[in-house]
């Protein structure tokens, strides 16, 4: 072998490493590949905490648009947003219920005083026709 | 950009700085499409690094699905070409460790093997014209083979990609005085074993 000159080795280095394509279908190999992986991560994740996941990856991005302070702000107040109206939701289906158990109650007294009513009446016209016989 | 980002090639980092927002959206054929503008590089370092055509494949498969993954932060098209030799760096040095080998262990032969792999691949592409002296080129891939892994990666950076020391440094994170140290005394190793007699 010659005794190559620096420069001749490394011209000789960059044709040599030249790169070259992988073989026929990488490409959709890789997506292939990309598709198994998307669908195993979907199916670990359960549906009621799928947002939750999208959440923290959104919040988990480089913050070059939004400063990330920014964002975990908003998503603080969505969240405190949201724990107040659900509070708010629950009174308010206690006061229905408690509401609904009054007029039930209500309902349930004015049916039971007619029923006494009723009696009270029957009794007394019972009295009153056995009372008309004696004296007759 | 980053600044641990090197501009290597513009037009192409300008062209993904289109397709990296479309493919963190969610569109597929953006992704494709970087997927194909970056193949060579990540399936050519795999390649001559490891000398194996099937590891190389699987390796460049599993830097593109890791890019899949952490789509969210790629932030442009320089960025995307630094993190991807970046994630074939550490993933071809974890191979080669893996593999038990002390570096620089790798005999002539075996390293011939090697070489031979690679050609094939070459020459199923360009033709024996298109690597220059195939000859040469052979030799000086079974002489490639022979370095330790960081050394070798570091060759294949600066002579496969062509990039500038400091890049590597950047890229690989790595003292620039060690990526110099690194070239110099590979090529110097190289030089020496290119002027020994070859064994028939």
């Amino acid at each position: 072998m010659t005794d190559p000159r620096p420069e001749d080795l490394e011209r000789a280095l960059r044709q040599a490493l030249r790169p070259v394509e992988p073989p026929a279908g990488f490409d959709a190999r890789v997506m292939q590949a990309t598709d198994a992986s998307r669908s195993v991560r979907e199916h670990r994740l359960e549906p009621r905490v799928r947002w939750l996941a999208a959440l923290v990856d959104y919040l988990r991005r480089p913050a070059r648009r939004e400063p990330r302070w920014a964002l975990a702000s908003v998503s603080a107040a969505v969240v405190a947003l949201a724990a107040a109206g659900g509070l708010a939701y629950r009174e308010h289906v206690q006061a229905l219920r408690a509401e609904q158990t009054r007029a039930e109650v209500a309902e349930a007294m004015r049916i039971a005083n007619d029923k006494l009513d009723t009696a009270f009446r029957l009794v007394a016209e019972e009295t009153r026709s056995e009372s008309d016989r004696q004296l007759n | 950009m980053p600044a641990d980002c090197p501009l290597a090639t513009p037009v192409a980092a300008t062209l993904d700085d289109g397709l990296v927002p479309a493919a963190r959206a969610g569109d597929r054929r953006a992704f494709a499409a970087l997927v194909r503008a970056h193949q060579r590089t990540v399936y050519s370092l795999a390649l001559r690094a490891l000398g194996a055509a099937a590891e190389a494949e699987e390796l460049a498969q599993d830097v593109f699905v890791q890019l899949y993954r952490n789509l969210e932060h790629i932030e442009s098209g320089a960025h995307l070409a630094s993190w991807l030799r970046r994630t074939a760096f550490h993933r071809i040095v974890d191979a080669l460790r893996r593999r038990r080998r002390a570096p620089g262990t790798e005999s002539l032969d075996e390293a011939s093997a090697t070489a031979d792999a690679i050609a094939e691949e070459g020459n199923a592409l360009d033709g024996p014209a298109g690597l220059g002296d195939p000859l040469l080129a052979r030799r000086l891939a079974a002489l490639l083979a022979t370095l330790a892994p960081v050394p070798r990666l570091v060759l294949l950076l600066r002579f496969q990609e062509d990039l500038d020391p400091s890049d590597i440094a950047r890229e690989l994170g790595l003292p620039i005085n060690t990526v110099k140290s690194h070239l110099k005394r590979s090529l110097e190793r190289l030089r020496t074993l290119y002027q020994e007699p070859q064994s028939p």
